[in-house]
């Protein structure tokens, strides 16, 4: 293999790429536009909500007792308002008459339907008397009784749309500004009394953060970077992976270049290095983009006094770093992933398609280290891409004693898995029916006279697959059919039952549609002297070791009792349906 | 010289099962001489020329390209031939030069080599005016003609022409065939496809009529018309696999 050929290769398509204008725009003008424009839409959401007015009409102001006073003139008291809020947020008509009670819902759903008022407060009847009422009787002075309910007490009304978003806004300011006066006719009724004010909050809790403000940062980030590095590691590699090798073999290029005397490993190598390339660039400037929004719209809310509880800033450089680190085997396997996928399109728009089954199977091997309390073990290390993400989050965290311990097998998991995808890569670029299909009308009836017509002495390694899959799946549909015996004698029968049924009887239907000889296919000739110990020993060694694995795929993965209930409960109601239906 | 023995190409087809595209196929192509393979669409010449450019492995046979094995010494091969078919298009997004520059240097030919036999065969193939334009803006003629460039850029010994004309206005095809018979002056050795009885005549020293993965006749065309007592290679041609009318229903059959 020449690593001049591989560099010409990448050059070539690292040049060609930038001249695509479709590739130019998904990698570098979407992820520069789309962050700073989805940040410009927050601010315009907040400055909407900060700055339109709320248009009420308040109905029966006459009602509202004198003191604490609720308005003042045509705006609120400038004592229930809050501090940076000004009277121009609110555009108040007020109507000193009451209404009926039973007109009122009418009159406020038309004036918020005909776009008139925002939101509408009505005040009832006595609703003034009634508050004063209530003071003289906390006094000891009124006639009220201690019997008399809240619920007798004639209620304020606030009419809003939940459906529009001016109302629900109008909606938000006008509570704060009840409770804010509600709390204020409360200490006026206390100091009527002589009761100091704080009787009625004798502590508060003090919130103490422990953590610095990069540790937040970082905690934020760490939800986030694993989405960045799938999403746009794999969306960032796909792209160029079908213009490189569908598009080409659309455009008839890839076949000029594979009479060239570059090797096919070559070829694999520059397409592979120039997808990988795009793919750390698209995750790359979307980072860039998203920290640097992240960053001026939090400046934007903390000057506004609203982002001062959040903390999104761009991600410290530590975590950066990380992220880099494990941006390049993440980008090296989904580069070859999307290779040797985009290698089976026999044109740009098949290869569309594939994109969508590519990413649902990496989404939960995405979601699982962003699940609260997930972190790197023994097993989650040996799943891949997950193992990478949690090492990553575990290194952002700064826990570096965990990480080195389980960085050795995440390290070798990710390497045979990029190393296969690499030879899958190149198994496509070796294979002429891959690469010199055309496109034909699929017909299932064509295809099933295809598989046993033209069926091989033995099944290819495809079928054994499919085989295997097979059997789970009737396993675990029909499980719930078998019922688990008392008796030895009935277990005996249940396990036969269960393993032709479940195992034998697929794998021998399977063998008569896609194999000619089952001689070879089931190896059926005379055994070597030491196969049969060895076979013996097998058949009574690999219940007890499955068992084994059982308990340690449990351990490591543990199950909360209230989970297993559900499981069970679940369970015993398919069995239960499964039975009655037989 | 090209050697090709006993050569099959069978595929697998979803409806029709092992089909077989070159059905032993033998030829044999001196230095200095253009072997024509002249045959309808469908007749297996592609399948043939692939194979010999090593794009496609055969099922069996054997094919030797200037000493060299197709099966086990397939870069090698690839070092030997200029392959020029309707399925090697040029990159879209690359200029004539750059495309050449580009294949030039995967083929290993040192700089200043390389810039000496560029610059003389874009003087040759009257390719100046379009060295900067990408593929994308160029016409039919310009891009065949870049096809032409990037296949002859390392000098090789044989050269391949699948249906080279395909698309060509009479102009640029009559300009190619003349370029082609210039290479044959140089001494290369060239296999030409194609299914235009004309172009065959005009330039084939040795011609094979191959129909239905088969080779039905091969000689130079004097032999081919003494062989079958037919005036010239069209006839022959209809002789060998039939009129038209019989084609047509032919065609009709095998799509039914």
């Amino acid at each position: 293999m020449s690593w001049y050929n591989i560099k010409l290769i990448l050059f070539r398509e690292l040049r060609d790429q930038m001249r695509d204008r479709r590739t130019l725009f998904s990698i570098v003008i979407l992820p520069v536009l789309l962050y700073p424009l989805m940040g410009l839409l927050v601010m315009q959401v907040m400055q909407f909500r900060q700055q339109n007015p709320a248009r009420l009409q308040i109905v029966g102001a006459a009602e509202l007792p004198d003191s604490p006073p609720l308005l003042d003139g045509e705006n609120f008291s400038s004592d229930v308002m809050l501090k940076d809020w000004s009277p121009e947020m609110f555009e108040i008509e007020i109507l000193e008459a009451t209404m009926d009670p039973e007109i009122i819902r009418q009159t406020a759903q038309d004036a918020i339907a005909a776009g008139q008022f925002d939101a509408l407060v009505y005040f009832p009847p006595g609703f003034a008397e009634r508050v004063e009422q209530f003071r003289d009787h906390v006094n000891g002075d009124g006639p009220a009784t201690t019997g008399d309910a809240p619920a007798e007490f004639p209620q304020p009304q606030i009419f809003v749309n939940s459906a529009r978003e001016k109302s629900i806004v109008a909606h938000q300011r006008f509570s704060t500004i009840l409770t804010r006066w509600r709390d204020k006719v409360i200490e006026r009724n206390l100091a009527a009394h002589d009761v100091p004010p704080e009787v009625t909050n004798p502590f508060t809790v003090a919130e103490i953060d422990l953590s610095e403000d990069p540790e937040r940062r970082t905690f934020i980030w760490s939800k986030i970077f694993p989405f960045i590095v799938v999403v746009w590691a794999l969306t960032g590699a796909f792209y160029p992976a079908i213009d490189l090798c569908a598009g080409e073999k659309e455009r008839g290029t890839l076949e000029t270049l594979l009479s060239s005397p570059a090797l096919r490993s070559e070829i694999v190598g520059g397409k592979l290095l120039a997808i990988m390339t795009f793919s750390i660039a698209t995750s790359l400037l979307n980072l860039a983009s998203m920290g640097l929004t992240a960053t001026l719209v939090m400046g934007q809310l903390s000057a506004a006094g609203a982002g001062s509880r959040l903390n999104f800033g761009a991600p410290p450089l530590w975590s950066v770093g990380w992220l880099l680190l494990a941006l390049i085997p993440m980008a090296a396997l989904f580069s070859a992933l999307a290779l040797a996928v985009a290698a089976l399109a026999r044109s740009s728009k098949e290869g569309q398609y594939y994109l969508l089954p590519l990413l649902m199977v990496n989404l939960p091997l995405v979601i699982l280290p962003i699940l609260p309390s997930v972190e790197i073990g023994l097993a989650n290390s040996l799943i891949p891409v997950t193992g990478v993400l949690l090492l990553m989050k575990t290194l952002m965290e700064g826990n570096y004693h965990d990480a080195l311990l389980y960085a050795p097998g995440v390290v070798l998991v990710t390497t045979v898995c990029i190393w296969l995808s690499i030879k899958w890569a190149i198994d496509q670029f070796n294979n002429e029916s891959v690469l010199f299909s055309e496109s034909e009308r699929f017909d299932v009836k064509a295809w099933a006279i295809h598989l046993y017509r033209d069926r091989l002495a033995t099944p290819k390694s495809g079928a054994a697959i499919m085989a295997g899959l097979l059997i789970l799946m009737i396993r675990y549909f029909a499980g719930p059919l078998f019922t688990l015996p008392t008796t030895g004698g009935g277990f005996v029968a249940y396990i036969l039952s269960i393993q032709f049924l479940t195992i034998l009887l697929p794998v021998l239907l399977l063998a008569a549609l896609l194999a000619r000889s089952w001689r070879e296919t089931f190896l059926l000739k005379l055994p070597y002297v030491m196969t049969v110990p060895a076979a013996i020993l097998l058949a009574i060694a690999v219940h007890p070791f499955s068992i084994m694995l059982g308990s340690l795929v449990r351990n490591q993965f543990p199950v909360d009792a209230q989970t297993t209930k559900q499981l069970e409960d679940c369970s015993a109601r398919r069995s239960k349906a499964c039975r009655l239906s037989w | 010289m090209i050697h090709v023995r006993e050569l099959v190409k069978a595929y697998d087809d979803l409806r029709r099962g092992q089909f077989v595209a070159v059905d032993r196929v033998s030829l044999f192509a001196m230095p200095g001489q253009i072997y024509g393979l002249l045959g309808p669409n469908g007749a297996g010449k592609t399948t043939v020329l692939r194979i010999l450019s090593t794009v496609l492995r055969p099922t069996s046979g054997s094919v030797q390209v200037n000493g060299y094995d197709v099966v086990t010494e397939p870069a090698m091969v690839r070092r030997q031939i200029g392959f020029v078919s309707t399925n090697t298009a040029v990159y879209e997004r690359m200029t004539a030069w750059e495309t050449v520059e580009y294949f030039g240097r995967l083929y290993g030919l040192e700089e200043g080599l390389l810039q000496d036999r560029m610059r003389m065969i874009f003087q040759r193939l009257r390719m100046e005016e379009m060295r900067d334009v990408l593929g994308s803006k160029m016409s039919t003629g310009m891009k065949q003609k870049v096809s032409i460039a990037r296949a002859i850029v390392h000098d090789p010994p044989v050269l391949v022409f699948d249906e080279p004309t395909l698309g060509l206005d009479v102009f640029v095809g009559r300009a190619l065939l003349q370029i082609i018979a210039e290479l044959r002056e140089q001494g290369k050795c060239i296999i030409f496809s194609s299914h235009i009885m004309r172009e065959v005549e005009k330039l084939c020293d040795q011609v094979a009529i191959m129909h239905k993965g088969k080779i039905l006749a091969e000689g130079t065309q004097a032999e081919l018309r003494d062989r079958y007592s037919q005036p010239d290679l069209e006839e022959i041609f209809f002789h060998l696999i039939g009129e038209p009318e019989d084609m047509a229903d032919h065609a009709g059959a095998e799509q039914s």
